[in-house]
């Protein structure tokens, strides 16, 4: 009865796991949620810069093709079937022009807009007719004449002049932005936020699916980059690369334990508890949180593979025609405590208030119980009744060790710790990973690209900024005017290469009014043109529409950013100017900036200005990450200790020989990658919780089995080599997995692949070499293996 | 019958003289002429040019001097009557006013292609290039004919409706802009052994 009672509730539950993640189930992809909540509306300011700031919303394309010409066409075509897809808000493949309807509606406003001019008095009138006579007498005449009747003071001119940068763009060739080696160059500004990488993907597969169409039997490629591409890429990249990898491994590992057990019923089993894991994980954190994390499930899962050995050490305790009850009445009390006190380490993450490591806590300790209890309840019901049909199961037979006595081992692996601990702390290297762009799992070719392009282009990435916070736009505009004195002297003096104020786009409506006012009168201007013609060949009447206009621009009511509707000057306004939960920023964007200190000095001295520099943020909210994570990975070593120490009768003797392996195993790790040049990151403690798992269940195993064979000889040999042949099978198909995964060249993969594959080799020999020694008269038999030991 | 056996005789003449002169007529086209233009350039002439525009009460009159190099040089020198030098090469435009230089691509507005163009291969006798910007319309006679540029691109059109190169052989005399509006400006080139 107790029997079908298990079986009963375990297939429960997974039909209702099943149900729930079919439903429920959505693996979120945004990268915030493994930052740290941001600590102040500042670093949120940085959060949303990097994510949706105008630099980070860029795409660009690169078209190669035979001819140069062939390329403009084909970047003509492809920006103009793109320009109908929601997903881009600008496609440009050269100078954007306004279009006609829109430069009519500024253009009327030029007067306000535009602080061109030296006055209207009778000279400086003058002055610009002499200037636009020049021009009248260049070959440029019948572009510059439009205007020239209505606007003879050029503010119109002056203002787009003042947006549009059109001096350090790529150079133009057949119409079209081109660079210097020959490839058509587009700019796509994405309408999608860059963490919807499902909705990038489905972006970028349009693009290229465009251009598939149009360049249909012709030479020409096209290279797509960016953020969003190259998040997408990397996506991508650590998919295809898990998955050839991931089934490697499962292969190794499988074919692994069809050698030892000679049992497909056995090997199927095997994969329960670790199934039941994930389910249960999935379950619980989507109950918990509402959505699953991709990198929850990625982490969650190698924190898992500690669920791998637990069917391990049952099976390799499992006697032909024995009921499989007696095997888990040796493994179960261990693999509990084991269990307990890891789940509960893991769980330690909860405290850290980091959703990313709350959920991989949650996710980790819920499937480790789960794999436990199915251990326990699930297997030993679907394994034969009797044993019959089992077979002793292969695997290598450890020698146990007599020499030299435990307390010389102890010795030897404390100073080993010791040493390690030491080049740590003193080791001349940086131990941290501070970088950023390092842990990008792309290569640095694919980087190097964009970057290549961005500079083509001239879209630098904006890295550093001046963030002003305030209480309306109208605020922030005016502030954003009386910064331009400073960034102009910085200019000028060599601090900065170039910067992009709020205000170049939009005055204030205080600097409008205030233009407004300075217009002169009718009659005024009407008396100083008379004045200001005389001598040069101009008709009189000639700039009546001037006067006209200047009369109506003071009637006109300022603008303001809520009258730009979605105009291309709304815009490029939109990221330097805009409203966050009830309050104002405006971000000025600097360029080529070669000394900060001015900068991060101005805002020091005023309040509600920040200078941001993007790079360092980003490394100071890693390093907090990573401090976090190391905390809460010390916290939760020292919950597993309490548990430890009350699950195993309160011994401290005890504890420090379960600990002291495994501890020892941490710290040569760590060692060992930092020896190997590795800078420590956020991946290799996460392996380490992995290591950590494990460790304990080799202590545990180890010394208990030690301890046994020092009793009574008839029971104890059979015991060491079930325990020792499960041991070495559970680490070395860890091994197996890990050992694959670090081959990746890839940060993420590589980092932990190594970490846990020397992890396992370490805490695995160094719990085996610490196991409490065989009484020699009873061990004898294991005389000749021990001195062949090294 | 003199004139009866002169008759055939002076109509085979005529035949033969027009069998000869169908080769010289067929080729006489706008390939030919800017062909025959490229062969004669000078590496520097005078210009005046005369802009008569609604904006001014007389006619605005500048002079200067034009350098030409194969294959994409044309530098052009205002020296009365305005000021600036204004210089195309490659695809930009290089304009020096009042002692400030800017760089402008010459793509960056279609019309400023198209005026380059117009000035660069007329002198240069580019006939592919002013194919490329315009339409072709060859009138008048070898001695004196006129070859009237039509630009291909509407936006072209909307500040220059056409333009007219006169000349005579193989020596380009006048280029006339006729823009919107009625404003038109007529350069005149002088070559230096006086013709």
């Amino acid at each position: 009865m107790p029997r079908v009672l298990s079986l009963a509730v375990w297939s429960l539950l997974v039909v209702a796991a099943l149900a729930l993640l079919q439903q429920r189930l959505v693996l979120g992809s945004d990268m915030q949620f493994f930052l740290p909540p941001a600590a102040s509306p500042l670093q949120q300011q940085a959060l949303d810069q990097l994510q949706a700031g105008a630099s980070s919303q860029i795409l660009l394309l690169a078209i190669e093709a035979g001819e140069e010409a062939e390329a403009a066409g084909l970047s003509r075509a492809l920006a103009e079937s793109l320009r109908g897809d929601t997903a881009f808000r600008e496609v440009l493949n050269r100078p954007e022009a306004l279009p006609e309807e829109e430069a009519g509606r500024w253009r009327a406003y030029r007067y306000l807009l535009s602080d061109a001019a030296l006055g209207f008095d009778a000279s400086a009138l003058q002055q610009a007719l002499e200037a636009r006579l020049d021009e009248l007498a260049s070959p440029l005449a019948a572009l510059l004449r439009e205007d020239l009747a209505a606007d003879p003071t050029a503010h119109y001119r002056h203002w787009l002049a003042t947006w549009q940068q059109s001096g350090d763009g790529p150079q133009l060739r057949h119409g079209v932005w081109f660079t210097a080696d020959g490839r058509a160059l587009l700019l796509l500004r994405s309408a999608l936020p860059t963490y919807d990488l499902d909705a990038q993907q489905a972006a970028l597969a349009q693009i290229h699916a465009q251009f598939a169409a149009l360049a249909d039997e012709t030479e020409a490629s096209l290279l797509v980059t960016g953020p969003a591409a190259l998040a997408v890429a990397s996506r991508d990249t650590i998919r295809a690369e898990l998955q050839w990898l991931s089934l490697l491994a499962s292969g190794a590992v499988a074919l692994l334990l069809l050698w030892a057990w000679r049992s497909p019923r056995l090997w199927l089993l095997a994969a329960l508890p670790l199934g039941s894991a994930i389910l249960a994980g999935l379950s619980v954190t989507l109950l918990l949180f509402g959505q699953v994390h991709g990198i929850t499930l990625a982490f969650g899962i190698t924190l898992l593979g500690v669920a791998l050995d637990y069917p391990l050490h049952l099976f390799s305790h499992l006697r032909p025609n024995q009921p499989p009850g007696q095997a888990l009445g040796k493994v179960w009390p261990r693999l509990r405590l084991g269990a307990l006190s890891t789940a509960t380490g893991y769980l330690a993450m909860l405290g850290s208030g980091f959703p990313g490591l709350m959920q991989l806590g949650v996710f980790a300790a819920s499937g480790l119980l789960a794999a436990a209890l199915v251990t326990r309840y699930v297997l030993p019901q679907l394994l034969p009744a009797q044993g019959q049909g089992l077979r002793a199961p292969r695997g290598p037979l450890l020698p146990t060790l007599r020499q030299p006595t435990v307390a010389r081992r102890q010795g030897v692996v404390l100073s080993l710790a010791l040493a390690s601990l030491a080049w740590l702390l003193l080791s001349p290297q940086p131990l941290w990973q501070q970088d950023v762009a390092a842990l990008s799992p792309l290569p640095a070719a694919d980087r190097q690209q964009e970057g290549e392009l961005r500079r083509a282009l001239g879209q630098g990435e904006l890295n550093q900024m001046l963030l002003l916070q305030g209480e309306s736009a109208e605020e922030l505009l005016q502030r954003s005017e009386s910064l331009q004195f400073s960034l102009e002297d910085w200019r000028e003096q060599g601090v900065l290469a170039g910067y992009q104020l709020p205000s170049d786009y939009l005055p204030s409506r205080a600097t409008q009014r205030a233009r407004q006012q300075a217009l002169p009168t009718t009659a005024a201007l009407s008396a100083a043109l008379a004045e200001a013609q005389q001598g040069l060949p101009f008709r009189a009447g000639a700039f009546a529409p001037f006067v006209e206009q200047v009369a109506a621009s003071r009637t006109l009511t300022p603008l303001t950013p809520a009258d730009l509707g979605d105009s291309l000057l709304a815009l490029r306004l939109a990221p330097l100017l805009f409203e966050r939960d009830g309050q104002w920023w405006a971000v000025v964007q600097l360029q080529g900036l070669n000394d900060p200190l001015p900068l991060s000095e101005l805002a020091a001295a005023q309040a509600q200005l920040h200078y941001l520099d993007l790079a360092s943020e980003t490394g100071a909210m890693l390093a907090s990450l990573r401090e976090a994570a190391l905390r809460w990975l010390v916290l939760g070593a020292l919950l597993i200790a309490l548990i430890l120490w009350w699950g195993l009768g309160r011994q401290w003797r005890a504890l420090g020989e379960v600990l002291l392996p495994v501890g020892a195993a941490l710290l040569a790790t760590l060692a060992t990658v930092h020896l190997l040049g590795e800078l420590i990151a956020i991946f290799h403690l996460v392996a380490l919780l992995l290591v950590l798992g494990l460790g304990i269940d080799y202590g545990l195993f180890f010394r208990r089995e030690g301890q046994q064979t020092a009793g009574p000889r008839e029971a104890g040999q059979p015991a060491w080599a079930a325990t020792s042949r499960a041991l070495a099978l559970c680490a070395i198909s860890s091994l197996l997995v890990f050992a694959i995964l670090s081959l990746s060249a890839m940060p993420v993969l590589h980092a932990i692949g190594l970490t846990v594959s020397l992890g396992v080799l370490y805490s695995f020999l160094f719990a085996w070499f610490l196991a409490p020694v065989a009484d020699p008269c009873h061990a004898s038999d294991n005389n000749d293996r021990t001195s062949a030991q090294p | 019958m003199t004139t009866g056996a002169l008759k055939p005789l002076r109509s085979l003449t005529l035949l033969l003289g027009l069998l000869l002169a169908l080769p010289s007529v067929a080729e006489w086209g706008p390939k030919a002429l800017l062909a025959s233009l490229a062969e004669a350039v000078q590496p520097e002439l005078r210009f005046v040019e005369e802009r008569h525009d609604e904006l001014l009460g007389i006619p605005l009159r500048s002079e200067g001097r034009l350098e030409f190099r194969a294959p994409d040089y044309l530098a052009k020198t205002i020296e009365r009557g305005g000021d600036g030098s204004f210089v195309i090469e490659g695809d930009s435009l290089q304009v020096t006013r009042r002692g400030e230089l800017h760089q402008i691509p010459l793509d960056s507005h279609p019309a400023l292609r198209a005026l380059a163009t117009a000035l660069r291969a007329s002198l240069g006798g580019d006939y592919a290039a002013l194919a490329e910007q315009f339409a072709l319309e060859l009138r008048g006679e070898p001695a004196q004919w006129r070859l009237i540029l039509v630009p291909h691109q509407r936006e072209v059109r909307r500040l220059l409706e056409s333009l007219e190169l006169g000349g005579s052989d193989a020596r380009l005399l006048r280029i006339s802009a006729y823009e919107r509006g009625g404003q038109r400006s007529v350069t005149t080139l002088i070559y230096p052994d006086g013709d």
